[in-house]
């Protein structure tokens, strides 16, 4: 009776979560769609502009200069918000957005960034630049736990590891030397693909794998874990490991060009491809992201693409909302919020591919 | 019962399964390094973030003109702010919004320390295979860090 109290307490709060989610991105719909918050701004900033930009870019040549500059930031915009309104309803958003994440199985970081940029008035650069913070910030939370209780297995991560991170580096270059409506129309295609790719894949807990392959044994990658629930000791080796290890390239040039975090993509290869078991699949990736996102999220920051008075509140967000949904994944039945996630990624790709196109 | 064997490598199974199911020291002491440094690093992002927005420490660009930057890219907001390329920033660490770079990086930083740590056990174990994989990851790691890789702005 308990039990089923408790369920249905956590679905109908589950429930709420939603509806405030949505509710809120109703809320910055008009604000996003409105002149006075967006487009306004841009047209008004883009007419004084250029002479600045001119000027800014001599002075910005050696470092040193720039210490004693004074910015040449005009106020010129309609947008009557006071300065604290949208970090604080980002950390609200971003919140919520924690606890959907975790009780749907995915990153922050593939839900941050198409929605962020799709309902926010901040640059793509800079949504994607704090979507490779907040990915990473999650990593570095989870990691040590999943290392020292042997989820994530350093062996299989090396190798996999140095080829995401040197590709998201050539992924985060390409994705700020690409004009803004093509990326953002890649990124609407991204995650249109995503959720279809969620919608589709059905996770095996333990693939099986009859022979390890010469690549696969080359490295080491094999391993034993202890399965806490069952007591069970779970030899794995992998598969596949060259088309893995390939696939990984792509993996990680579209986390460094759209600031996704890759957990959607890592999982799949590792458990379905390659044949490790889910739960070192899960634990690795995330502890992939501590590393593929550091490479791309350094060319990020060293291009100026992390702004800290959003890039904050929503680390602490998410973070924040990640321990809730810990909590809150004990008594909830997460195939229901699963498919929620998945209508808002097909919402916001959608929405991501319109503007990119132009039409949205 | 299986003989006990010492655990000489990351996480190849050994004849121990006891030794096998355990992390091992190697990656138990990346966890330790990770756990401290991230906890320092959300410390500072935390802390410079609070003397940023209370106002004690005055920011590069003001917080009332932050919506006239944000909407523009990121070369177009370098240019307006006077913010700096690659390392410059660290010439503005007095800066309120600037300072926040210094938990940031920390953050970042995390993981090149870490796999040099992991680089240099493996050294000592003979591992040349995975060592040479670790070191690699840092010079990937610190060439991404240094700044020399810069996107042309669009």
């Amino acid at each position: 009776m308990m039990h089923v109290s408790f369920g249905l307490a956590a679905r109908k709060g589950a429930a709420v979560l939603l509806s405030a989610t949505l509710l809120l991105m109703l809320c910055l719909v008009p604000a996003q769609a409105n002149p006075a918050a967006d487009g306004g701004t841009r047209i008004a900033a883009e007419q004084t502009a250029p002479v600045q930009v001119a000027a800014a870019e001599q002075a910005t040549a050696p470092a040193a200069q720039t210490a004693t500059a004074t910015p040449d930031v005009e106020p010129v915009s309609t947008d009557n918000h006071p300065w604290w309104f949208w970090p604080v309803t980002l950390l609200f958003f971003c919140f919520v957005l924690g606890i959907i994440a975790v009780m749907a199985g995915v990153g922050g970081g593939v839900l941050f960034v198409p929605l962020v940029s799709g309902f926010f008035p901040f640059h793509l650069d800079f949504v994607r630049g704090a979507g490779l913070l907040v990915a990473l910030a999650g990593a570095l939370a989870a990691g040590p736990g999943l290392l020292r209780r042997n989820f994530a297995n350093l062996r299989l991560a090396l190798p996999v590891a140095l080829i995401a991170s040197a590709c998201s580096i050539v992924g985060a270059l390409l994705g700020l030397a690409l004009p803004t409506n093509i990326v953002q129309t890649c990124l609407g295609v991204t995650i249109l693909a995503i959720s279809v790719l969620l919608l589709m894949s059905k996770n095996s807990v333990r693939p099986e794998v009859k022979m390890q392959d010469a690549v696969g044994m080359a490295l080491g990658m094999n391993g034993v874990f202890l399965e806490p629930s069952t007591g069970e000791v779970v030899d794995w080796k992998t598969h596949r490991t060259l088309i893995g290890l390939l696939l990984f390239i792509i993996i990680g040039i579209m986390a460094g060009m759209f600031g996704l975090g890759a957990g959607w993509a890592n999982v799949p290869v590792l458990n379905l491809l390659m044949g490790v078991p889910l739960k070192v699949s899960v634990g690795t990736s995330k502890f992939l992201l501590s590393i593929t996102d550091t490479s791309a999220a350094w060319v990020y920051l060293n291009q100026g693409c992390v702004i800290p008075l959003m890039a904050v509140p929503s680390i602490v967000g998410l973070m924040l909302g990640s321990v809730v949904g810990v909590r809150l994944l004990a008594v909830a039945k997460p195939k229901f919020i699963r498919y929620m996630v998945i209508c808002v990624l097909l919402f916001s790709g959608g929405k991501a591919l319109l503007k990119g196109l132009g039409i949205g | 019962m299986r003989a006990l064997k010492k655990d000489t490598s990351m996480s190849t199974p050994t004849k121990d399964i006891r030794q096998d199911i355990k992390a091992s020291p190697a990656q138990l002491r990346y966890a330790d390094t990770l756990f401290y440094g991230s906890l320092v690093g959300f410390v500072a992002l935390l802390a410079t973030y609070a003397l940023y927005v209370t106002g004690l420490l005055e920011p590069q660009i003001p917080l009332e003109q932050m919506h006239t930057v944000w909407t523009h890219s990121a070369a177009e907001y370098r240019a307006l702010g006077h913010i700096p390329q690659g390392w410059g920033w660290l010439a503005l660490l007095n800066k309120g919004d600037i300072c926040n770079f210094v938990g940031i990086v920390i953050l970042a930083g995390m993981t090149i320390i870490c796999f040099a740590q992991l680089a240099l056990s493996l050294a000592r174990r003979k591992e040349w295979l995975m060592f040479w994989i670790a070191t690699a990851e840092v010079v990937v790691l610190l060439l991404a860090a240094s700044g020399v890789l810069v996107a042309g702005a669009h």
